[in-house]
């Protein structure tokens, strides 16, 4: 099941690799926020895209992103990826400061959390290397 | 506690420390009363900020563990300790909020440190609003150039120096922070609007670097910036300026730092003399204080807070009036190319050709600022996810999210508001939990502010139309949009020659009490169009050096 979630979140999130360390933390605390919710979307996931023809995010969003439920958590899982902040039905929870450091937003957009530049003197002069 | 003290300051923020650090420098036995904390160790201070669920300004300093009473509160918010109207209901509260610690507010500032413009300081003779200030800028000068050293500012000397006659006498100590990526393709694309705007002055519209006190080389034995972009509201590594430099100074010099000590009381015998100070720890236990002199730097809430709650310093009215901070707004555009924002400081460029001209007659002055902070304040990049998860996912949306954001890009402006007396603090009814009444705050901008918040959004919507954005992907302010706060308490205690309409005179020293001085923010007759703090480092400096002399009188 963890090994589903850190696929499917993947393709949800447009990422890959992504941090299998943070992938088990990230899939224990979703498990306790969504419980059977989570156990149907990884089902899902795996009956229908995992060694189906066809572009997964095509058929991800055929068989989970146009279903309501399975969509919400979908999104809180992105969300959690992209900015290390859980909200989900009446759970919110922040996750550590290592995970911070990870989140995808600042990748999505070459710069880097705030607080953790990892950077020299005027770097912000040229634009990002990659 | 004994009190045998030459000078007792109230507050430990930027003007208390300066003062502290010279005056014990020159070996003057000096007690600095704070009602906050030291607090938590940076480090430890970041990993809240990190693990907020909101990064408010606030969210790295709040007390841990939570005590049952908070003794020493500090604003995060209109409402949670301000006694006003309700802000999210009201657009027209005070929202500009402060930290009471060891350091101050400092610790969340962004640095920014521009100098006050020779014509700020005599705007009732030239231009018919607020007051005059019984010193120009030639006497605060020298000062200027003191406080630019001490708080470690990064600045363009020759870009600046006589901007609206405003001379320069030395050079910054470090060279300017680096402009942004952003900034060099905005400056690129404005090289054609430089005569724009030509009925304001006959200043061309450029970008200037904005001094900073944040470091471009290490200085003071503090690293250089790495551009952690965080300045407001942590520096994770103390390469930008914060008040508590020059408490560390002072307590190297022997002064000592009395913390958790919430003064209550300033008590003035009949013939005006203050003779002593009383103020209570975090538990609650009552001690009285004396010295010789006595310098008030709460901040412009704190400090007339605590001379209506003394009752005195007031024989004008003054205390309390003319409350001010620089109301301010955001323009924003989706450029044509990417700008790669949240690399580096938050802005690191401004346009300072609104400043000044015989515009001001009509409607406010106004300093601009580039944004390197995509949506800044009004629409962050989370937020710009949560819109694209409505629809999106994967890599369509990831790369949804990469065009947006680093093509984003913020002017804001920071505007001068007229000095009103009904704008004024007061003590409420409610009380802290110290059982201190807390700031009770009316505050309203007035027409002269408002009228220049149109004329701010042409301004910006020509320079943002300059970046090819498409015309749905701009986001102007005007004067039905709420305004912002920049957190530039000012006004309240104002200097003046007349102790008939001013709380202190031009050394800071209150009409009313001979050995009783004031230090910050309060002190402003008008707020021109510079962030504070420099300007309050400078009248710090200069009062320490006024305070040194009136020590080596005999007594």
């Amino acid at each position: 099941m963890e090994d589903d979630f850190l696929k499917l979140s993947s393709i949800l999130t447009g990422f890959e690799p992504l941090d299998a360390k943070l992938g088990r933390l990230y899939y224990l605390e979703v498990k306790k926020a969504a419980g059977a919710q989570l156990t149907l979307l990884l089902e899902t996931y795996k009956t229908h895209v995992i060694g189906q023809p066809g572009n997964p995010e095509d058929l991800i969003r055929a068989c989970i992103w146009n279903v309501q439920d399975l969509r919400t958590l979908s999104q809180a899982i992105i969300n959690l990826w992209y900015t290390a902040i859980l909200n989900f039905g009446a759970v919110s929870w922040i996750a550590p400061p290592e995970a911070y450091f990870d989140s995808l937003l600042w990748k999505a957009i070459e710069a880097h959390p705030p607080a953790i530049s990892g950077g020299y003197f005027g770097y912000w002069r040229y634009p990002p290397e990659n | 506690m004994d009190n045998n003290y030459d000078v007792i300051i109230i507050g430990a923020g930027v003007a208390g420390a300066l003062i502290a650090d010279k005056l014990s420098a020159a070996g003057r036995r000096v007690l600095i009363l704070e009602a906050g904390e030291t607090g938590r160790a940076r480090v430890e201070l970041v990993g809240s900020y990190l693990t907020a669920a909101a990064q408010t300004l606030g969210s790295p300093y709040k007390v841990v563990p939570k005590p049952l009473k908070n003794m020493a509160p500090s604003p995060d918010g209109t409402n949670d300790y301000y006694d006003q109207p309700d802000g999210t209901h009201n657009p027209m509260v005070f929202k500009s909020t402060y930290e009471r610690r060891v350091g101050g507010s400092t610790w969340h500032w962004l640095g920014n440190c521009p100098r006050l413009l020779p014509n700020d300081f005599k705007s009732f003779s030239l231009y018919g609003f607020g007051k005059d200030w019984p010193i120009g800028y030639d006497d605060l000068e020298p000062w200027y150039c003191q406080a630019e050293k001490e708080l470690g500012v990064s600045g363009d000397h020759e870009g600046l120096n006589g901007l609206f006659g405003a001379k320069r006498s030395a050079p910054f100590p470090m060279n300017r922070i680096w402009p942004s990526y952003s900034d060099l393709k905005v400056a690129e694309a404005l090289a054609c609007s430089a005569n724009l705007w030509s009925e304001y002055n006959d200043e061309p519209l450029v970008l200037l670097s904005t001094p900073q006190a944040r470091n471009s080389a290490p200085y003071d034995g503090r690293p250089v910036c790495t551009g952690n972009s965080s300045c407001v509201p942590i520096c994770p590594v103390g390469a930008k300026y914060d008040g508590a430099v020059h408490v560390d100074k002072a307590v190297a010099n022997k002064a000592r730092l009395s913390e958790k000590s919430i003064v209550t009381k300033i008590t003035a015998a009949p013939d005006g003399k203050i003779t002593g100070v009383t103020f209570i720890d975090w538990d609650g236990n009552p001690h009285t204080v004396s010295a010789r002199l006595y310098v008030l730097a709460a901040n412009a809430i704190e400090s007339p807070k605590l001379l209506l709650l003394s009752g005195i310093a007031n024989t004008s009215d003054q205390v309390g009036r003319n409350l001010m901070d620089h109301p301010q707004g955001e323009g924003l555009c989706v450029s044509a190319e990417p700008l790669f924002p949240f690399r580096g400081p938050p802005t690191t460029s401004g346009i300072d050709k609104f400043r000044d001209g015989a515009f001001r007659k009509d409607f406010c002055a106004f300093r601009m600022s580039m944004g390197n902070d995509g949506g800044g304040r009004t629409q962050s990049p989370q937020a710009i996810l949560g819109q694209l998860l409505q629809t999106d996912f994967g890599t369509q949306m990831r790369s949804k999210l990469r065009f947006k954001v680093t093509r984003q890009f913020r002017i804001s402006f920071l505007a001068e508001m007229k000095p009103l007396p009904a704008n004024r603090v007061t003590l409420s009814p409610l009380l802290d939990d110290a059982l201190i009444p807390r700031p009770k705050l009316s505050f309203t901008i007035d027409d002269y502010t408002m009228k220049g918040f149109d004329r701010i959004a042409e301004v910006m919507k020509s320079i943002l139309l300059t970046l090819g954005t498409r015309f749905d992907d701009l986001v102007l302010p005007d004067h039905t949009t709420p305004f912002l706060a920049a957190g530039h308490i000012m006004g309240t205690c104002r200097m003046g020659s007349d102790p008939h309409d001013s709380v202190v005179d031009a050394d800071c020293r209150c009409h009313d009490h001979g050995n009783l001085f004031i230090a910050g923010g309060s002190v402003f007759p008008t707020g021109g169009t510079a962030n504070p703090t420099l300007t309050i480092a400078a009248l710090s400096l200069r009062l320490a050096d006024r305070l040194e002399r009136e020590l080596k009188q005999p007594s």
